[in-house]
Formats: structure tokens, sequence, C-alpha cells
């Protein structure tokens, strides 16, 4: 990948530059903050013209190695106001990667307020009007472009949610049934790309070829190995393949830590009627277009995804995933996985990120708009947003904002974000990475359920977070998913091996930490001069004061002891 | 000798079992004994997460987990 495309909105120029030098070794959050730190001011205004939003692959894009075609978009976050990068698996890196295009960046606010594709081939680049796709949901928005320009393309999509700037609307990659569902969920980008007046990019790799391999041999080699590493083992060859995330509900609810009626408590009477097992008697029960091992990635042989069927075998959504089951679903009161499914169908069709619109039910329901457990209530609400009413707007602008109109004080967000499905007194570690990671709360920032320390103890718990921070932000930019790391372990040798094969330049463990560690550092400083310090780095106040009654717990991690997760000194 | 109960809570099985034990076993040789490498699985006892070290008490509930992470 050599190509930098710069799209300015504001003239409609498009400039295809070479990638320079030092950003060779880059790609995916690595490259993402490391543009916007160079290029934008962080006192900009993220809907303004100065904010840019910058898409780049993961280093190893391109490849049909199982699970290394994330994505990553970046820029300046609407809802956090910090620096931000959404990921997300899905068929764009891939696509991207094998036209050479290691960034496509954003920039400008457009003159008019006319919506606009930007189609990108091999062949051209060019901005196409967009009018007759206004106001449209991202699934009708994916039809329309595949009878347009053919099945076989990439799509990147907002839905309503972005067009009209909400803060909590993301950005929809296709996966590879060109479903328009793989979410670059977090922080509010879909405002960003809204707010440029892109509707969609579409990416058209016909002619597109695998990315240069400068050491064949090394790579097939390491590329069986990773195969045999994954079907080898317990995790990857079987619970994520038969029960998907959802295998996390019954592991997070034991832990007291399943986000429950408004992060009240960390355990759910109705957990069983939503937790993997149920998801995939459903599924197999149903049949018909349901699938409960299915592949967001080409190549991908985890197949941690699904398609969710109703009683008559019509997908509901695909995928359902845990963190939308505890969101939407515990988090809510609501013990159904019809409902739940329909209204992660929603927040996919609006253009939501579905961890911040169910938090932002919570709080609403806390709020007495509706009760917890209204299901019928819940998907009347989402109905509001897709209307755009002033409740609409309310909640589609996500739980911090629902809360201080609403008046409710128990708001479980960090820097304006909401918290994933962990309960952070029950996972403490997720609680130093909810309160000091650079993304405001945000579990895929430094994600410690795994890590060796008792989950409801404070001790180590800043460490593991470290650990786990920088272990994230290495997946976040070579474009790996987790669940990869799940199978290799400690064998970090794999993704060394791929990546230097494909390089031709050694790289070491040494260097992947060293490129997560500077990002982290990068980051931290573009938030400092956006105007965040130590009191941001913290959790809600009544996560303090009051015990989650589940894991019997407050959260109890000193900020002194918080404040030192960025001293990497000692690595 | 402690009675223990494991519950399995893995892909491909199910089921509680009762295991008798010589008293202070850790827990990490008694996963190790039964073929499970105790940093691939989150043991739950009583509600909490506990470590391979954990020296197991008569009584103990054990959960067995994979230890994913959701998404």
């Amino acid at each position: 990948m050599e190509k930098v495309i710069r799209v300015n909105v504001k003239n409609n120029s498009i400039n295809v530059e070479e990638s320079p030098k030092e950003w060779n070794l880059l790609g995916g959050r690595a490259l993402t903050s490391t543009i916007i730190a160079k290029e934008v001011s962080p006192t900009c205004d993220p809907l303004g013209p100065n904010n840019k939003l910058v898409i780049a692959p993961g280093v190893l894009a391109g490849t049909t190695v199982s699970c290394v075609n994330r994505i990553s978009i970046g820029g300046k976050a609407p809802l956090t106001g910090t620096i931000k990068e959404s990921n997300a698996g899905g068929t764009t890196a891939y696509k991207l990667a094998r036209l050479g295009i290691k960034a496509l960046i954003l920039e400008g606010l457009p003159c008019d307020r006319k919506k606009r594709i930007l189609y990108i081939s091999d062949e051209k680049i060019e901005l196409i009007s967009a009018d007759d796709l206004e106001d449209m949901g991202v699934y009708d928005t994916a039809s329309h472009l595949k009878s347009r320009f053919g099945n076989k393309i990439g799509t990147i999509i907002i839905g309503q949610a972005g067009e009209r700037m909400y803060l909590a609307s993301g950005i929809a990659n296709s996966d590879k049934d060109g479903v328009p569902s793989r979410y670059c969920g977090r922080g509010g980008l879909g405002a960003v790309m809204g707010s440029k007046g892109i509707k969609a990019i579409v990416i058209d790799d016909s002619k597109g070829k695998t990315p240069n391999i400068a050491d064949e041999g090394l790579f097939k080699k390491t590329r069986d190995e990773i195969t045999k590493t994954i079907i080898n083992n317990e995790n990857t060859a079987n619970s994520y393949t038969k029960y998907g995330t959802a295998g996390l509900v019954n592991l997070a609810n034991s832990l007291g830590a399943l986000p429950t009626r408004n992060f009240s408590t960390g355990n759910f009477e109705g957990a069983d009627n939503i937790n993997g097992q149920k998801l995939y008697d459903l599924i197999t029960t149903r049949k018909g277009e349901g699938n409960p091992s299915h592949a967001c990635m080409p190549g991908c042989l985890v197949r941690c995804s699904n398609i969710f069927p109703d009683s008559d075998g019509k997908t509901i959504v695909a995928p359902l995933e845990y963190e939308t089951i505890g969101l939407m679903g515990s988090n809510c009161g609501i013990g159904d996985l019809d409902i739940i499914g329909k209204l992660n169908y929603m927040c996919n069709d609006i253009g939501l990120d579905t961890i911040d619109m169910g938090a932002a039910i919570g709080v609403a329901m806390e709020g007495g708009i509706i009760a917890f457990g209204d299901g019928e209530g819940a998907i009347r609400l989402l109905d509001e947003v897709k209307k755009d009413t002033y409740l609409g707007k309310i909640l589609g602008n996500g739980a911090a904002i629902c809360g201080k109109v609403l008046g409710v004080t128990h708001v479980p967000v960090c820097k304006g974000q909401a918290m994933a499905a962990y309960e952070p007194r029950a996972i403490k570690g997720l609680g130093v990475t909810y309160a000091t990671s650079t993304m405001g709360a945000d579990h895929t920032a430094g994600q410690t359920i795994r890590a060796a320390v008792e989950h409801r103890k404070p001790d180590g718990q800043v460490e593991a977070s470290r650990n786990a921070q920088i272990s994230n932000t290495i997946h976040d930019y070579i474009g790996t998913c987790f669940f990869v790391g799940g199978a290799i372990k400690g064998n970090m040798g794999l993704l060394t091996d791929l990546i230097t094969s494909m390089t031709g330049k050694s790289c070491s463990l040494e260097d992947l930490k060293k490129t997560a560690i500077n990002t982290l550092l990068t980051e931290k400083e573009f938030n400092t001069k956006a105007g965040f310090n130590e009191g941001d780095d913290l959790l809600p106040e009544f996560f303090y004061l009051e015990e989650n009654p589940a894991s019997k717990t407050v959260f109890d991690v000193t900020a002194e002891e918080m404040n030192k997760i960025f001293q990497f000194d000692s690595l | 000798m402690i009675t223990i109960q494991l519950e399995l809570f893995l892909g491909g099985k199910h089921g509680e079992v009762s295991h008798y034990l010589q008293e202070n076993t850790a827990l990490g040789s008694f996963l190790k004994e039964l073929g499970y490498e105790a940093s691939d699985y989150l043991a739950i006892i009583n509600g909490s997460n506990r470590l391979e070290d954990y020296l197991l008490k008569d009584g103990d509930k054990i959960k067995l987990f994979p230890a994913i992470s959701g998404g």
C-alpha cells in the first residue's frame, strides 16, 4: 500500500499522493492517530472545517490470512472531544489494501448541503452527486449502491444519524456478504462524515490485487501456522464459532459484571434468555437464513459472527453481538433476543452505535420515559430517533446528553462516551481502561478480562489495563482481530513474522510495543492540548460511592494509581 | 479430603461434576490435571474469579469459562 488519497470536500478536489516514508510501518490506529495529531488542531470544532476523517486499513490488510483485515477510522470525535479511533471488521480494509490505498483522508467542509458518494476503483476516484440517497437508511443505501455499482463492492455508509450529525452516529462497513453491518461505532465519527456531506464511500476492487509480499516462503509458513493454532484452540475453534461473543453473557453475569438496568447492578435475572446458548438454540431451530457461525472478514476461520433469524427464518439482524445484548438487553432490563435483535437492526439502519444507544435508552428508562424491561417502548423510542423528533434527537446524541437533559445523574460514561457491557465495579481493570483511555470509555482500548488478576480487587488493575491498552493498540494498528490474539496467545512471533514477510523489514514484538506506546502517547498529547487533564481520567462518581450489589464492590482504584497508567518506562 | 463442584461453560461441554481432592490443592494444578491450562480459562468461585495459586476449599463451586471477550 503506497497511496494516500486526499479528498477535499470544499473544492471537490481529489489528490493521490505517495505515502511518506515515515508512515511505511504504520497502519490502522497508529496511522490515523499520527495523521490526526499532525494535521488536525486539537482545539478544532469536530464538525467544522478543520477536522479530518482518516480511514486506514491495518498493516496486514489485503491478504486472506484469518483475522487480519480490520479497518480503522479516526478523527477528533464529536462525542468525546478527544482524538478517536474506531475499529471494525468487514471487507473495506481488504478492498482498500488491494487497491494499494494506505489511507483515505476527508478534509474540509462542503459549500452546499448536497450529499455525495466517493467512488474509488483502480481506474478512477470521483465524487458523485447522491441527493437521491439523502435521509435514506443504511440498508437501503447499500442496496442502491450495489444495484448501481455491482454486488462485489465494499461500502462505507452513514445513515440518517450521521447526516443529522447525531453524536452517537457510527459508520457502517460492508461484510463479506455486502451487508452494511460492521460498525466503526464509537465516538460519533458518523457525524464527522455527515458534516463533510459524504453519504457513502464505494470501493470497487475488481481490478485490485494482493499487496506485494516480500518473502512469500515465510509468509505462507506463518499463515499455515496461524491457521493451525486457530483451529486447535478451544476458544477460536469452538466457543467463538458456536456462540460468538454472546458466549460472554454467562461469564459476565457470573462475575456480577453484566450491566443491568442502567448499570445499577451486574446480575440480570433474565440472563438465561439472552445468553450464547439461547442465541445458538434459536438460530439452529429456526434455521432459514440463520447461521450461528459466520465470517465478517474474508478468510476468517473463527466465524464468531452470526445471522439471527426470526421464527419464520427471515433475518432479524446480522450480527447480534455481546455488547448489544448487554447494553440494549440487560442494561435496559430486556430479556428477549427478538426485541434486542430488532433494536440492533434499527440502530444499524439509522446509523447509530448500539452501545451508546443502549446506554441512552437505559438512562431514559431511569428517567421514567419508559419502564425498564419495556421492549416495545424501546422500539418506539428508536422510531422517534428515526423520525428526528425532539425526544429522538436527545436519544440520538447518546447517553451523556440524554442524562443531562432528563436530569438523570447515574450516567455510565467517561469523557462523554458510554461504557461497554462490563460493569467497572466488578471488572476493575476495565474500569481503569474506561477512565484512562484516550478514547473515553472503551472496552476494545484495553480489555482486561483475560488478565491474571482477581477482577473484584483493586490490586494490579492499573498494570493489567496498561498492558491491555498496549496489546489492544497493537491489534488496532496491525489490523488484527483480538480473537486471533486468544488463539496465538503468547506467540506474538506469528504476527511479527507475518509483518516481516510482508514488508521485508524485520519486525519484532518490541517494535510492535514501541509503535503502540508511541501511538498512545501521541493521542494523550492531543487530548491534553484539547483541554483534557487528570480530572477527566475518572469514572462517574456513583461508581465510587455505591456498591454494585452483584459483586458487592465499589470502584476503588485510586486516581493516584491511575495517573501512572502511561508510565511506560519500565517496559 | 475436600469436595468441590466443577461446572463447565465451554463450547462443547456442559454439566456439573463433583471432585474429591486433597486439602490445599491449588486451582491451577487441579485444572491442569483435567487438561485445562489455567490461563485459557476464567474460573469463577462463589462469584469471584480466582487465579492459579488459589487454594481450593471444601464446598467451593467452580464455574469454568473460556477466557473470551466481547465485541
